[in-house]
């Protein structure tokens, strides 16, 4: 599938896209309304991938979508996000609760104080400055902090038109003091070296959202881990008084189908059996992500996955080649930090028995072939 | 044949607008390569080098054969520092450069992020061993730590060209207590307008 069309007015669609490094989630919660978990960008291009999306299938992106998420401050999940959210007008921010506190805000200061290029975290700062002049427009500031619990978007049910709803289940609130403790380490900057800002592991506050369309859920897994301890991750999402009933029909898998995020128990409690799962390669790292035991793990799970991209690193273009011909006495194993977009969408409508339709766009693939 | 040489040299110095010391040097190296060679020992070892008693300069000191108010006898000491120190480049030019930061560190290497000075250009990833990070700069590799890459291309006397790669952990001025506090006071107002509902 290459050419692009808009669902219907009821249809859920839900599209994963991924360069294999970075991943977004754009999703049709019905009647018109959308909302974006995330941002990437794709080889070559300057646009978020999602923002190119949603333009390509014809949504009025000023006034359509209503949620922009950032599940936690990695780079690969943040791309373009300010460029997104500052098109997205009728959007609220989303951001893991911990990201208002002080601290971190603080962090943010020193980031951009330091004056050095690539600056870590100038998508976010970029963000809370849309965020200071539509507050002063709207009278409010259009941001919610997720966590457990957290009601970010509701759509009542009405006659011919489904209820809709997003919900936070993740960042726990233990995860969310961790982090905050964590964030006060700008105190013993004293004296040292500025190097990049350091967040602890933004993984262990990630947000992580279950959204209800009708009678379908969706599970995004973003990339929590299932720790740390028993209170944080996955663990936490499992004791979660807030944990939703009802199963899954479609699982973002989550850090890229690494084992550190994988929790026999969501699989077993939180989805349907054979679940719809899809997932984004991660090509940074010293080992590209998913491994193959991860594959034979997942698929061994559901016989329905689909990825983004092969996981393993493809062969680099003749530019890259000479870059690393160039590197090779200092540095091995150059390769691109991104690819070409694949992109996974799935749709159907919101209630009665019917199956998730897969399209898949190259590179996209299916995983468990 | 030196004498047609440098006639051909002094015309083509006449015609360039290059800076005169660089003038001299080109056609001071393209002279090198027509002189008769001798073996000299030096504390690199045995190198040989062009004998510049046979030039024309040796001979006549006060000639400018290139006709740009230097005169062959400033020749030699450029000579002088390819004779003692025959590994010495006489051109270096910087033809990549990246800043890079630090991802991943494991047991004896790092992966880092490399973004190319050219903003047109794309992100790279790239793995290094910790034997390429300097003593110096050792305590400095962790994860978010700024580095910088420059590969660069050498030219020496007798033509050959190398190309060099350098690796070296970014050190600033260390973080003083006005500007944490700075920093503070400005997160402070954004942290109460996040509050606000």
């Amino acid at each position: 599938v290459t050419s692009y069309s808009t669902p219907k007015a009821e249809e859920i669609e839900i599209s994963l896209l991924g360069p294999g490094i970075g991943e977004s989630v754009v999703v049709h919660l019905g009647s018109g309304d959308w909302m974006v978990v995330d941002s990437c960008r794709g080889r070559g291009s300057a646009t978020s991938a999602p923002l190119e999306y949603l333009e390509e299938v014809g949504v009025d992106v000023g006034r359509q979508v209503k949620l922009v998420v950032a599940t936690h401050a990695h780079s690969d999940h943040i791309k373009g996000i300010a460029d997104l959210f500052d098109r997205c007008e009728a959007a609220q921010f989303v951001f893991p609760r911990a990201s208002e506190s002080r601290d971190f805000l603080t962090l943010l200061q020193l980031d951009e104080m330091a004056e050095q290029e690539p600056r870590a975290y100038d998508e976010f700062a970029k963000v809370l400055d849309t965020l200071t002049s539509r507050s002063k427009v709207l009278g409010r500031t259009p941001k919610i902090g997720a966590q457990e619990g957290s009601l970010l978007f509701r759509r009542a049910a009405t006659p011919g038109r489904a209820g809709a709803e997003v919900l936070g289940l993740a960042p726990s609130e233990a995860a969310v003091e961790r982090a905050i403790q964590e964030f006060g380490h700008w105190r013993d900057l004293l004296g040292q070296n500025p190097g990049r800002v350091r967040t602890g592991d933004p993984n262990t506050y990630c947000a992580v959202l279950w959204i209800t369309v009708g009678e379908v859920n969706i599970l995004v897994g973003a990339d929590l881990l299932t720790g740390p301890g028993s209170d944080c991750g996955w663990n936490g999402v499992l004791l979660s008084p807030f944990r939703p009933e009802g199963k899954a029909s479609y699982f973002q898998v989550p850090h890229h189908g690494a084992p550190n995020a994988h929790h026999s128990q969501v699989w077993e409690e939180m989805l349907e059996q054979d679940v719809l799962a899809t997932l984004t390669p991660y090509w940074g790292g010293q080992r590209p992500r998913p491994q193959p035991s991860d594959q034979q793990r997942i698929c061994a799970l559901t016989s329905r996955a689909f990825i983004t991209c092969k996981p393993d690193l493809p062969t680099q273009p003749n530019l890259v080649r000479t870059d690393a011909a160039h590197l090779r006495a200092i540095a091995t194993n150059v390769r691109f930090r991104t690819g070409f977009i694949g992109r996974i969408t799935a749709r159907r409508p919101p209630v009665g028995i019917a199956e998730w339709e897969v399209a898949l766009v190259a590179p996209a693939r299916d995983f468990c072939a | 044949m030196p004498e047609d040489l440098l006639s051909e040299l002094n015309s083509d110095a006449k015609q360039s607008s290059a800076h005169p010391a660089s003038v001299v040097r080109e056609a001071y190296l393209s002279a090198l390569k027509h002189l008769p060679r001798q073996s000299a020992q030096t504390e690199f070892g045995p190198v040989e080098t062009p004998d510049l008693s046979q030039s024309p300069g040796r001979t006549n000191q006060t000639d400018d054969p290139i006709g740009m108010g230097h005169v062959w006898t400033q020749l030699p000491r450029l000579s002088e520092v390819t004779r003692s120190d025959p590994g010495r480049p006489l051109r270096t030019r910087v033809i990549r450069r990246w800043t890079g930061v630090v991802e991943e560190v494991l047991d004896d290497l790092f992966v880092g992020r490399l973004t190319p000075s050219k903003k047109s250009a794309e992100e790279l990833v790239a793995e290094f061993t910790t034997d390429e990070v300097s003593d110096d700069d050792l305590p400095l590799l962790r994860p978010g730590a700024w580095f910088y890459v420059n590969v660069a291309k050498q030219t020496f006397a007798d033509g050959r060209q190398a190309t060099i790669s350098s690796l070296r952990f970014r050190r600033l001025s260390r973080w003083t207590e006005e500007e944490l506090a700075i920093a503070e006071e400005r997160a402070a107002k954004v942290a109460e307008l996040l509050r606000e509902e």
